[in-house]
């Protein structure tokens, strides 16, 4: 039987993840979109959505009942224009690269302090293998599914989407890599509901267990639980 | 000619879903184009041939789709993959699924019609302004090839 979010057991995801329990993992608000934050929180909440990553505001911010996370994305050909570009990137809750090929993903998992890598459809197949994904496990770095892959590309690029993120959500699978789901929306036309997010994902090739962690993800990776550390 | 019996005719099942925005000028021909589109595009088609999707209406904010019973949650994720129909950009939205359009209509909320609220200029640019119910506030360029429009609030728009 398919299960919604709604359905769902919310006590098996960490604690720290209620507050933003459902969350859209990017969207651009006004001016790089054509939707202010305001009616993007009114849109959001009438969607099922209780926060989201915004990409561009100063810092996060709560609107009536959504919470906003500031985010910033950072894309760099090389390792050292990617460490020069973050150290350069406004301050933000959320930091996303942008994938590369798997020599760049591998030197950024494993050097690099950010949270989501995306831009993992853009890549080959070989870009994020399962050293990449111990890499990511280890590290509690998360990595994005663009659903906006699926909603607006057809065709031979939406194949190469879904291959991509069926590997993607096997490695998730075996090696226990945080995703994250994402509708990359400019606009009010290209937020989806949690719903469709969850029907999205299942094409995708997650599971109802793994899109209920990916949508609580940009919350546990805001305020990550880590283990006491014994200080003599 | 004598109609088929209830036994024998096939198990529609009506979807309602929410047109965004509410004042785009689609057509239920154009909607069906694009929803039809879409089903071929994401699933082939002949699983679009077995889902039988036909629009029954199109207007005043929302869209009433039939297909067949068994077949609402392929079309709903289809109905996510719908970006544009006609010249405009759009999003549909299901909210309620039912086996006869009489119980379906029942949860269709009334319309109200968006308000015009005059022009307004931002940059070099002059939008005309709609005002949709509570707080939103659309403003829209009508262009020679597509229509733009920028989704606001009253308090963004006292902002400016």
């Amino acid at each position: 039987m398919r299960r919604f979010p709604a359905d769902l057991n919310y006590s098996l995801l960490p604690q720290g993840c209620f507050m933003m329990k459902t969350a859209d993992a990017c969207i651009y608000p006004y001016p790089a979109g054509d939707t202010t934050l305001r009616r993007f929180a009114g849109e959001l909440e009438l969607r099922g959505f209780s926060g989201a990553v915004a990409v561009g505001i100063p810092e996060s911010c709560t609107v009536g009942n959504v919470r906003f996370l500031s985010g910033s994305e950072v894309s760099a050909p090389t390792i050292k224009a990617c460490r020069n570009a973050l150290r350069n990137a406004r301050k933000a809750d959320i930091v996303m690269v942008h994938a590369g090929d798997a020599a760049f993903n591998r030197a950024v998992l494993g050097n690099i302090s950010f949270h989501i890598l995306r831009g993992i459809h853009h890549t080959d197949r070989r870009a994020f293998d399962h050293v990449s994904a111990r890499l990511a496990a280890d590290r509690g770095i998360a990595v994005d599914i663009d659903l906006s892959r699926i909603i607006s590309q057809s065709g031979v690029r939406r194949q190469r989407a879904l291959e991509r993120y069926h590997d993607i959500a096997r490695l998730s699978r075996k090696y226990g890599v945080m995703l994250t789901l994402s509708s990359g929306g400019r606009s009010i036309t290209n937020v989806r509901s949690v719903r469709a997010f969850t029907l999205l994902a299942e094409l995708a090739g997650l599971t109802d267990e793994q899109v209920l962690h990916a949508l609580a993800a940009p919350a546990a990776l805001f305020s990550p639980h880590r283990s006491v550390e014994v200080i003599e | 000619m004598k109609p088929l019996p209830p036994t024998q005719r096939p198990n529609w099942r009506y979807v309602a879903c929410e047109l965004v925005p509410s004042w785009c000028p689609v057509s239920a021909r154009d909607m069906h184009y694009a929803i039809v589109g879409c089903e071929a595009s994401l699933f082939g088609d002949s699983t679009a041939a077995a889902m039988r999707t036909s629009v029954i209406s199109c207007g005043d904010g929302v869209v009433i789709l039939r297909c067949i019973r068994g077949t609402e949650t392929d079309v709903e994720t289809v109905l996510a993959t719908v970006t544009d129909a006609g010249d405009c950009s759009v999003a549909l939205h299901p909210f309620a699924t039912s086996g006869t359009l009489h119980a379906l209509r029942k949860k269709v909320r009334p319309y109200s019609p968006p308000s015009e609220g005059g022009n307004c200029k931002i940059g070099e640019n002059t939008y005309q302004i709609l005002r949709i119910s509570g707080q939103k506030v659309d403003l829209v360029q009508q262009g020679i090839k597509q229509t733009t429009a920028l989704y606001f609030n009253i308090e963004d728009l006292e902002d400016f």
